[in-house]
């Protein structure tokens, strides 16, 4: 009977026209705009007033963690630390704090149970919102003003009256007081959507603590103006390990992300530079195991150095496919330094595509990772509708289909139809003196491919990139790519690859798993294999 | 299983209303009225030798405006049969905005996202628009697209 009353439900939804609501089925973000005025990268505080959270083992776990003479001084500090005590819910610590406070966390496991007892998307709350504009169903900062841990187990919300500026809680200090992120755990429910939501919480500062289980994102930063990710550890979360979205003056830092079906790091709708200058940085991630170690959508302004993305099904994303995003098309973000390899790990076979269909994310095994997003299993770099990149001095090997693919995404879809947004992604990316197809060692691990470019654009170019066969001499299609500055004369794209990739937006992880000519889920054989 | 039994009833019911929307549609007699602006590209994909792709643009010259969808989009052989397969009225990849729990099922995300990821569009009188679509190759070569009550020629392979 019950189903009977859904079908028809549905039925009567569908024939009016109605749209199919529901947050499991939209992307869940509201409109949001780029922080205004000066703000910095918050810098770390040791002193200053701080509440303190704990858990009742917290004690027993600092003896454990600082043992020995050489730690004496330190775990007595710890614990005259934890003797001011007075909360069990790092969210009870957050809804008291005021502006520039710090919040210490003692080693534990954190569940936030109160956080948990609130219902879910309660209508209560507010209504979620489909406007039907490309934004998908979302809760307004009010939603989440009246309700924090609806939709969050934490919320640091820093704007009380909703009137777009931090005025509460800003500049706070969240910071775990373990030896390791991992002596912080704080675990989702994996029914609401972030584990941690710094909204507007201008200054913000996270460090130290290990985030797990959120049905969306383990740590999520909207609106805000100067934050500081540090010292982090996310996992298993349903879509993304740490993202951020229209902030800027951020920094992360020293970040392990994996488990995670969407990506590890997220920079979206990063700082509008537009190549004059980078608004936030991004150093010494390690993000593996993930569907994507990197994801960007209109990702700009973000310098990414020193880290490593590895052993995903692609390593790193930048890109201008969705709408609702704002900073469209994704411009002038530079990678340098870093190592993007091996990203051949397939979350898109057969037996993970059909374990994971049917199962809610509560229902699935905690360490199961259900992919999210389609990607090209195989892949390094796939950079599509990108501008005036810079990706140099990276070491990027052994992803069995291609080192980096670049290709064009027309303004249509992204919801702007216009002649002129039709040609204005794929500009002006240089690549320059990248070791390609070799280890650090110098040693050989080719990728299937270093390039696979659709030859859209103007302006794109490879110089000086290294290879064991030598100084530019990637493997390639087209066989020839444009050295520095490129060829300034727009060029079309090659209509066979871009039609080879359109069966792949068909996939769908419970109606179309393997869409028909879509070659990107099956596993491409190691190049040696060849 | 609930899920997927609630999912192919929905699928169910937007074909049916499909058929109101093409009934509504022009008559009969406007078949072959939507015209190749150049013959199309047909081809296999390299890594999927059993696929065939179709990719062109389409003009509507069928005197009324016509709304597409990829639901209706079907590529029929030339003994007659269907074969399985997929489209979009677009000439380049794109995704949609993915909540929790990844894609909306399909012609279920706004119209906005339909139109843009080119599921379902409106193509006015005398407007072109993009089209590709992909399908499984088999012993009888595909002969048409058949889009609701309008049809257009799929030419031979012009790609290896």
């Amino acid at each position: 009977m019950t189903r009977i009353i859904v079908v028809l439900a549905l039925l009567s939804a569908l024939v009016c026209g109605a749209l199919f609501a529901g947050a499991a089925t939209a992307h869940p973000e509201r409109p949001t705009g780029f922080p205004t005025g000066e703000a910095e990268v918050p810098k770390y505080r040791n002193s200053g007033p701080s509440f303190v959270v704990c858990k009742r083992d917290s004690g027993t776990l600092l003896k454990k963690m600082y043992k020995g003479k050489k730690n004496a001084r330190l775990l007595k500090k710890r614990l005259a630390i934890l003797k001011r005590c007075k909360f069990r819910h790092i969210q009870s610590a957050v809804q008291r704090a005021p502006s520039d406070w710090r919040i210490l966390i003692m080693p534990g496991v954190y569940r936030e149970e109160p956080s948990r007892k609130v219902k879910h998307n309660d209508p209560a709350c507010g209504v979620l919102k489909d406007p039907g504009d490309g934004h998908g169903a979302y809760a307004d900062y009010a939603f989440h003003l009246k309700c924090p841990t609806s939709r969050n187990l934490i919320f640091v919300g820093g704007d009380s009256d909703d009137d777009g500026k931090c005025d509460v809680r800003c500049n706070l200090q969240m910071q775990g007081m373990g030896r390791k992120p991992s002596d912080v755990m704080i675990v989702g429910d994996r029914l609401k959507e972030d584990v941690i939501r710094a909204d507007r919480a201008d200054g913000f500062y996270l460090k130290g603590v290990h985030t797990d289980q959120a049905a969306f994102n383990g740590v999520d930063v909207v609106e805000t103006n100067g934050f500081r990710l540090e010292d982090l550890v996310s996992t298993y979360n349903q879509n993304y390990g740490v993202l951020s979205f229209t902030s800027d003056n951020g920094l992360y830092q020293d970040i392990e992300a994996f488990g995670n079906g969407d990506s590890g790091i997220y920079p979206g709708s990063g700082p509008e530079y537009h190549c004059n200058g980078y608004g936030i940085e991004i150093r010494r991630v390690n993000s593996y195991g993930n569907v994507l170690g990197y994801s960007g959508t209109a990702g700009n302004g973000t310098f990414v150095h020193d880290s490593k993305f590895n052993r995903n099904s692609a390593g790193i994303s930048d890109d201008s496919f969705a709408s609702g995003h704002p900073g469209m098309p994704q411009d002038c973000s530079k990678w340098e330094g870093n190592e993007v390899a091996s990203n051949n790990v397939n979350f898109f076979t057969p037996e993970i595509q059909q374990s994971c269909a049917g199962t809610t994310f509560q229902e699935r095994p905690r360490e199961k990772v259900c992919p999210q997003f389609q990607v090209p299993v195989g892949s390094g770099f796939i950079l599509y509708g990108v501008n005036r990149n810079l990706i140099q001095d990276n070491l990027i090997y052994d992803n069995h289909r291609s080192g980096i693919r670049l290709f064009w995404v027309p303004g249509a879809i992204r919801g702007e139809n216009g002649a002129a947004a039709q040609l204005d992604t794929s500009n002006g990316n240089v690549f320059r003196a990248n070791r390609m197809g070799m280890r650090a060692d110098g040693s050989a691990a080719p990728n299937g491919i270093d390039v696979f470019w659709d030859e859209q654009g103007s302006g794109n170019c490879w110089e000086g990139n290294i290879t064991p066969a030598g100084v530019n001499a990637l493997t390639s299609d087209p066989a020839s790519l444009p050295t520095c500055p490129g060829n300034p004369v727009q060029q079309p794209a090659n209509a066979l690859k871009s039609a080879a990739e359109v069966p792949c937006a068909s996939w769908n992880p419970e109606t179309n798993q393997n869409p028909v000519g879509c070659t990107w889920f099956t596993s491409p054989p190691a190049p040696a294999a060849k | 299983m609930r899920r997927r039994t609630v999912a192919g009833i929905a699928a169910a019911v937007v074909a049916a209303g499909a058929v109101g929307v093409v009934a509504a549609a022009p008559g009969d007699d406007a078949s072959d009225r939507l015209e190749w602006t150049s013959p199309p590209l047909v081809f296999t994909p390299p890594g999927a030798e059993d696929a065939r792709i179709l990719t062109g643009e389409l003009r509507n010259d069928t005197g009324e405006d016509v709304e597409l969808r990829v639901d209706q989009l079907v590529v029929r052989a030339a003994d007659g049969t269907e074969q399985d397969g997929n489209g979009r009225f677009v000439q380049a990849f794109g995704h949609g905005l993915y909540g929790p729990g990844g894609p909306p099922a399909p012609l279920m995300a706004s119209r906005f996202d339909q139109a843009r990821l080119g599921e379902r569009v409106t193509v006015k009188q005398g407007a072109t628009r993009p089209v590709t679509v992909a399908w499984r190759h088999k012993a009888s070569p595909a002969k048409q697209l058949v889009l609701g009550q309008l049809t257009l020629d799929v030419p031979a392979a012009t790609q290896p």
